[in-house]
């Protein structure tokens, strides 16, 4: 699962290490100073370590919880402000798009142990915060992926448990749920899956589990009862996009209680212009990489993806689902 | 030919069975360089200075846009490992200044661990961990010529408190070496695998080759166009690059001219 573990020497005697650590017993331990000694490194191949990233366990110190850009999430248009937070840096994901690839130098996942000081902080924003805030992980991760060994989600719902006027998106490709369903469902926790159409998904969305079963955790988690999000996002334009997306839409909603489904949101593929080109020169082969882009506001985007498409399948999507829970990502 | 891998060795005791093991033959006496197979071996001196200096001697005999990996085999002492045992250093302590750097762990070996690179031999073994006396300056000098991913540790324990480094004699060297063959191979294909998998993404294209060969660029355009032959062939359209290429009296075309052409057909073939 791990080539390695690092562990930052502050947080060996911790009980979560130990935890972790007995979750993945076998594995060579290194301990570490600071986990930037390691991860932040110059001249580090993240696509070589992409192959056999190593697990870093740390401390996470300095501003633990921070605002979203404009237009993130689904607390545009409400009151309410939102927030995102980090307990992990990289997914165990390796999808093309994703600019994790060029934000970072090491492929390796730093997990944050210091769980208290994120809740102390969460805690802090709350208090400051108006209701109807958002708190969203999975920013620079998948939340859940890792779940049976971070706990992550065992230790922050109870924190939202005790503010039901605030949100927390969980947001996923993962299919690991198991904690979620024995764990009574929070009105306030929203499980947001990402989708892409099954042929684009092949592509670009290496060890992501497939779409069926991803669905398949879906509608387990709403029958269960918990609010479940979707999440079509990055939407990468080709050929026959409309198609595509009118049968991933039908596939979807045809397994979910659309009228339950908290939200769903649109976005397009772009990435900040110095991240796209580290993952060109990671993956120059890569034909999505190739196409032509255009350069706006320090935003690379694809030249086909202009025009109408975005508003062409927000049509299709607002024939499944109301206006008031639908959302462009920014 | 520039070689793929450069492997540093502290002695030429420890230099003499891998010689053998490896097939190769003695191109220089001083500094002591062998070559063959795509190898390279290097003499280096006792120290991780002059682990150092045979890094950059290397470095400098090579051309600056050669990936090569780089891999330091030796004894090493331990507290407690098995005279013979082989590891594969995942951290390296500079003792002298408490300094740590990481090798990267994607070799498939499993005995790996702690080396601590000392200025005079260890005969204490105060920790548990392995002591050698080149590795530390071995790894700073080579991660500033290539990928760090690409610079890896080998050492075979040699001595530890139940049988001190006053034992170690030329015969015994040569049989831990000897002992250990099958592991040697696999750490140097292993790495030469790895730096197969980097070099993928930095080879240029046959045709950008050419246009460099017969067409002035500016340190820009030859980016550009670097790139826009790497386009062609991530489409799988290289043939109509060929036939652009072809159709092109190239000697006659500016550099501006070819990436403006080069770029309108990727834009109609798209």
């Amino acid at each position: 699962m791990f080539s390695s573990i690092y562990i930052e020497e502050a947080v060996r005697d911790s009980e979560r290490v130990e935890a972790i650590l007995r979750r993945v017993p076998g594995i060579p331990q290194i301990a570490i100073q600071q986990y930037g000694e390691v991860f932040n490194r110059a001249g580090q191949n993240f696509r070589l370590q992409k192959q056999q990233p190593a697990l870093i366990l740390a401390h996470k110190s300095g501003r633990r919880v921070l605002p979203t850009p404009e237009g993130y999430g689904f607390e545009s248009g409400s009151t309410g402000k939102g927030f995102y937070f980090s307990h992990m840096l990289n997914c165990v994901y390796d999808c093309r798009y994703c600019f994790l690839q060029g934000m970072f130098r090491s492929a390796n996942y730093v997990l944050f142990i210091n769980f208290e000081d994120f809740e102390q902080d969460i805690e802090a924003t709350i208090a400051e915060s108006s209701a109807d805030s958002v708190f969203y992980s999975g920013y620079d991760c998948d939340s859940l992926a890792l779940e049976p060994i971070s706990a992550f989600c065992e230790y922050f719902l109870p924190c939202f448990q005790r503010h039901p006027e605030h949100f927390l998106e969980i947001r996923t490709k993962s299919t690991q749920i198991r904690f979620l369903l024995e764990h009574e469902p929070l009105a306030n926790c929203v499980i947001a899956m990402s989708f892409s159409p099954q042929i684009q998904s092949e592509r670009w969305e290496h060890q992501v589990p497939s779409i069926a079963k991803r669905l398949e955790a879906l509608v387990r988690l709403q029958n269960a009862g918990w609010p479940v999000a979707l999440r079509f996002e990055p939407v990468i334009a080709q050929t026959n996009t409309l198609s595509l997306y009118k049968e991933l839409f039908e596939i979807v909603f045809a397994q979910l209680q659309t009228e339950r489904v908290h939200s769903v949101s649109l976005g397009e593929f772009r990435l900040p212009v110095d991240y796209y080109k580290k993952i060109v020169k990671l993956y120059p082969e890569e034909p999505l990489l190739a196409r032509e882009t255009r350069l706006e506001d320090g935003m690379i985007s694809l030249v086909q993806q202009q025009g109408s498409l975005l508003q062409d399948l927000e049509t299709m999507l607002l024939a499944y689902v109301a206006p008031e829970s639908y959302y462009r990502c920014a | 030919m520039e070689p793929e891998l450069n492997l540093v060795i502290a002695h030429k005791l420890e230099a003499k069975p891998l010689v053998a093991l490896l097939d190769m033959r003695q191109i220089t006496k001083q500094p002591p360089i062998y070559r063959g197979g795509g190898l390279r071996l290097i003499v280096s001196g006792q120290g991780r200075h002059w682990a150092q200096e045979a890094v950059n001697f290397l470095a400098q005999q090579s051309h600056i846009s050669s990936v090569q990996a780089w891999l330091n085999i030796g004894i090493a002492g331990h507290q407690t490992l098995e005279l013979g045992q082989p590891l594969l250093a995942n951290k390296i302590v500079n003792r002298s200044s408490g300094e740590a750097v990481y090798p990267a762990p994607l070799l498939a070996m499993k005995q790996v661990g702690e080396l601590h690179t000392v200025d005079e031999p260890e005969s204490g073994y105060p920790q548990n961990v392995a002591y050698d006396m080149e590795a530390f300056g071995f790894f700073k000098a080579a991660c500033k010529h290539t990928s760090l991913e690409l610079v890896q540790s080998l050492k075979i324990i040699s001595d530890n408190l139940a049988h001190g480094a006053d034992k170690i004699t030329p015969d015994k060297v040569l049989e831990l070496f000897h002992d250990n063959t099958d592991v040697i191979k696999t750490v140097v294909a292993d790495l030469r695998s790895l730096r197969g998998r980097f070099i993928e993404t930095r080879l240029d294209t046959p045709e950008f080759a050419r246009i460099s060969a017969l067409v002035h660029l500016t340190a820009t355009q030859r980016v550009q166009v670097r790139r826009l032959c790497q386009r062609y062939h991530a489409f799988g359209i290289q043939e109509q690059l060929a036939e652009l290429l072809g159709s092109k009296a190239l000697q006659a075309v500016s550099g501006r001219e070819l990436v403006r052409s080069l770029r309108q057909l990727l834009l109609e073939l798209e």
